[in-house]
């Protein structure tokens, strides 16, 4: 089962809509991610990386092909709460403080101990002293860094993140990167990426699946061999900047297809 | 639609079932299921092409005059309160000082109970030699310009920061702004408002009606028929079936005004303003 | 826009009351201003009573009338309370029905919207004669009506605007129905519901004086100042028309009230800490 990839998937395709409305969403993706892998979907829009990684979460069915997480079908994985999901908006529900917001899905699952939970959930996204906030007395990435928390907090294999940091600033965004990498390096989660950002995909990722639209495929797959851990030194090397430049074409060349 | 008429012959099946299961168990509570108190929804549309009375019209050709009567009376409010409620939400719009000091009382006036009131505005009106059916219209534009003040003014407040900032990049006047970008952008609201107003306006007329102390419209007939309830029951609930297809026909003809003037309807407003979550 | 400023909650205390001052006292002021031109121009144009009263004559009918106008008053909220109440639960209960199955709202909604555009006041003579007269039963009933719809579809809506993201959310914790209902579905629906009550408790008073005007008991609001209108005793008229007035107002405060006490979270309260 450890050597089998967290997630497997042979020949998928979604196609949304019927008879003229009909639009083939992916077409054909083959995809392994093994266990402790940094995977970045990118893109340009309309390619499906969105729609891949709700396929994996099983919050859309798929329409032909085979795919397993962890083994197992989406919809038994997401019954076995393997994966935590990080949308573009922090969706916190207004009238739940920060805890009770990160508590949520601890009650939903039964878990013992939510309060303890939920603290060590805050300390280690540094919001400890926000615990009491409600969302709206939050700066965006505040939010963003709430809902990573929640997402994490009942120890998930996968975690899921579609644009996560799409709505911040340049400056936030950075500092949420370095977040994210170091959360990754404590929990050893499984991580699925979904960006339109070259920077953001190289600096974070071990790999970077790019894609591309009308049919949304894979066009090609890129390991970043960057060392980890990453820093603002990383984003200062040649190396870096050798791989944006290999991503950038990588996508152009997949749109000229 | 049709769900609309399968609710329809749904509640005539629970009346009339009512009515059957109550007469048959001998009950009496919560309602009499006498023909009297319950009479058969088939009786009250017999009615309708009954004489009103011995060698008189038609009830429902009576009903028809007394129709056209309110929502002459209603139109006509409708229409002093749509602009009354326009103006004052372009006032409020200029002037934070004067939205701040007249607000409350807009939302007041609503809590004055206008039946109360009709009375003193039918003196007021022959005071002034207004004709009855025009201090009814008064009433009537009193419960009117409410929705549309305060939905207008929420739509005036709607456009983006970034549109109003464009508009001052052109160094458009205020009057500029207010028909090329803030009226456009309300309409929305607007037509929303006045789908409530719409009702609020028939209903305005038939409680002006009530104390005006002339028989031509429908709230008289209202009142008289409840008052000669025995006899004539099925009479009143004729009346009540028209007044309400009167309501539905106003707030009708205004949805398809609507439908034609906006592209894209508003239907995401419909629920908000009918149920003035503006006041909020 | 940095990462690290929350919102500022910590605003002092003296600027929230100087914006709150700053927010209230022009209302205040033309209160006091409207009130001495109304009873100035009484007086210097002679106004009969009857036209309009000066407020000092009503306040003085007021302090007259006292004793009658509070049993009136009494007897009308009776009626309100009662119907309130039902036209609440059943609008609530209705809804709650009609989320739960979607096929019962295909069928309601339209209709409950149609029947909105109905004049409902029409609907009073015949509660009237429903009940026993003497009862309060049947102006019960058409504040219940009236208050009925608003809360309906205002609650329903507030169940069924859930946005994509948190529905998906709960789907990604494999949260049963009911806890997407009791966790996420009623949070939501409260600031609608709310927004429902402040119209449903100024609505429910002036249904229940239109009921009145239908007959039933003398001792009622409605038919106080029916009595007194027909006499051309208007300064009587108004000093109840004022209590009534009034009444509507208290229970808008009231829920205002309540609303802040639930929903201190919701945007729409949070404007005195942006100022």
């Amino acid at each position: 089962m450890s050597d089998s990839p967290v997630v497997r998937a042979r020949n998928l395709g979604k196609t949304f809509g019927k008879g003229s409305d009909r639009v083939e969403a992916l077409r054909g993706i083959d995809l392994d991610i093994e266990s402790g892998e940094f995977v970045s979907l990118i893109g340009p829009s309309g390619c499906g990386k969105s729609t891949l990684l709700r396929l994996i979460g099983d919050l859309v069915p798929a329409s032909s092909g085979e795919l397993t997480v962890n083994g197992k079908s989406p919809q038994q994985a997401r019954l076995d709460r393997d994966y935590g999901i990080v949308f573009q908006k922090a969706t916190l529900l207004d009238w739940r403080t920060v805890t009770k917001n990160v508590e949520l899905p601890l009650e939903i699952m039964d878990e013992e101990a939510r309060s303890e939970r939920a603290a060590s959930m805050l300390d280690l996204v540094q919001l400890s002293d926000f615990a009491k906030h409600y969302p709206w007395q939050l700066s965006g990435g505040m939010q963003q860094r709430v809902a990573i928390a929640r997402a994490l907090a009942f120890e998930p294999s996968l975690l899921l993140m579609d644009e996560p940091f799409g709505a911040l600033d340049e400056m936030t965004r950075e500092l949420m990167q370095q977040e994210v990498l170091r959360l990754w390096q404590q929990t050893h989660t499984t991580v699925v990426f979904v960006t339109h950002s070259i920077p953001e995909a190289v600096f974070l990722s071990t790999r970077v699946i790019v894609m591309s639209a009308r049919p949304g495929r894979i066009t090609d797959r890129i390991e970043t061999q960057l060392p980890y851990p990453r820093t603002v030194d990383t984003r200062e090397s040649a190396a870096y900047y050798d791989k944006i430049t290999e991503v950038r074409e990588s996508l152009r060349r997949g749109d000229r297809q | 639609m049709l769900s609309f008429i399968v609710v329809t012959f749904v509640l005539i099946a629970i009346w009339e079932g009512y009515k059957l299961i109550w007469l048959q168990m001998g009950w009496i509570r919560p309602v009499r299921p006498d023909n009297t108190t319950m009479p058969h929804v088939w009786d009250m549309i017999i009615e309708l092409f009954r004489p009103v009375r011995r060698g008189g019209d038609l009830l429902i050709l009576d009903l028809a005059a007394r129709s056209f009567f309110t929502l002459r009376e209603a139109f006509l409010g409708f229409v002093i309160g749509g602009i009354f409620g326009f103006a004052l939400s372009v006032l409020f719009v200029r002037s934070t000082l004067l939205e701040r000091s007249f607000m409350p009382y807009v939302v007041a006036s609503q809590t004055i109970p206008i039946i109360a009131i009709a009375p003193m505005v039918v003196v007021w009106g022959g005071r002034l030699d207004f004709p009855q059916w025009l201090s009814v219209a008064v009433i009537s534009a009193y419960l009117t310009f409410f929705p549309v003040a305060i939905n207008t003014l929420r739509g005036l407040k709607s456009p983006d920061p970034t549109a109003l900032e464009l508009m001052r990049s052109y160094a458009a006047k205020p009057r500029e702004v207010l028909w090329k970008l803030q009226v456009p952008s309300a309409l929305p609201y607007i037509f929303t408002a006045l789908k409530v107003s719409a009702t609020a306006s028939v209903i305005g007329a038939l409680i002006g009606e009530l104390p005006a102390g002339f028989g031509d419209g429908l709230g008289r007939a209202l009142l008289t028929f409840s008052q000669q309830f025995g006899a004539r029951s099925v009479k009143l609930y004729a009346t009540v079936i028209v007044t309400a297809l009167v309501g539905v026909i106003f707030v009708t003809v205004v949805t398809l005004v609507e439908r034609k003037t906006l592209a894209a309807g508003s239907r995401d407003f419909e629920v908000e303003l009918m149920t003035g979550r503006a006041t909020g | 826009m940095t990462d690290t400023k929350p919102a500022a909650r910590e605003a002092t205390r003296t600027s929230e009351l100087r914006h709150r001052l700053r927010k209230h006292v022009p209302a205040a002021v033309l209160f006091v201003l409207g009130l001495v031109a109304w009873e100035g121009l009484i007086r210097a144009f002679d106004v009969e009573s009857f036209v309009l009263p000066a407020p000092s004559e009503i306040g003085s009918r007021l302090v007259d009338q006292w004793s009658v106008i509070m049993s009136a008053a009494g007897n009308t909220m009776i009626e309100v309370i009662g119907g309130l109440t039902a036209g609440v639960v059943l609008g609530v209960t209705v809804a709650l029905i009609s989320v739960r199955w979607e096929a019962a709202r295909e069928g309601i909604l339209p209709f409950a919207i149609a029947t909105n555009a109905m004049p409902i006041i029409a609907l009073a003579p015949i509660a009237n004669n429903m009940f026993p007269v003497t009862s309060p039963v049947s102006k019960m009933t058409v504040v219940a009506i009236v208050v009925f719809f608003p809360v309906m579809i205002n609650t329903v809506r507030g169940l069924t605007e859930v946005g994509t993201g948190e529905l998906e959310l709960m789907r990604s914790f494999a949260a049963t129905p009911r806890e997407l209902f009791t966790k996420v579905r009623i949070p939501s629906a409260l600031p609608y519901f709310f927004s429902a009550l402040k119209v449903a408790s100024t609505l429910s008073i002036i249904a229940a004086i239109v009921a009145e005007y239908f007959g039933g008991p003398q001792d009622v609001l409605g038919q106080y100042i029916i009595a007194k209108a027909n006499l051309f005793v208007f300064p009587d008229a108004w000093a109840a028309i004022l209590v009534a007035s009034a009444i509507g107002i208290a229970f808008y405060g009231i829920i205002l009230g309540a609303e802040r006490l639930v929903m201190s979270w919701h945007v729409s309260l949070r404007a005195t800490e942006a100022g």
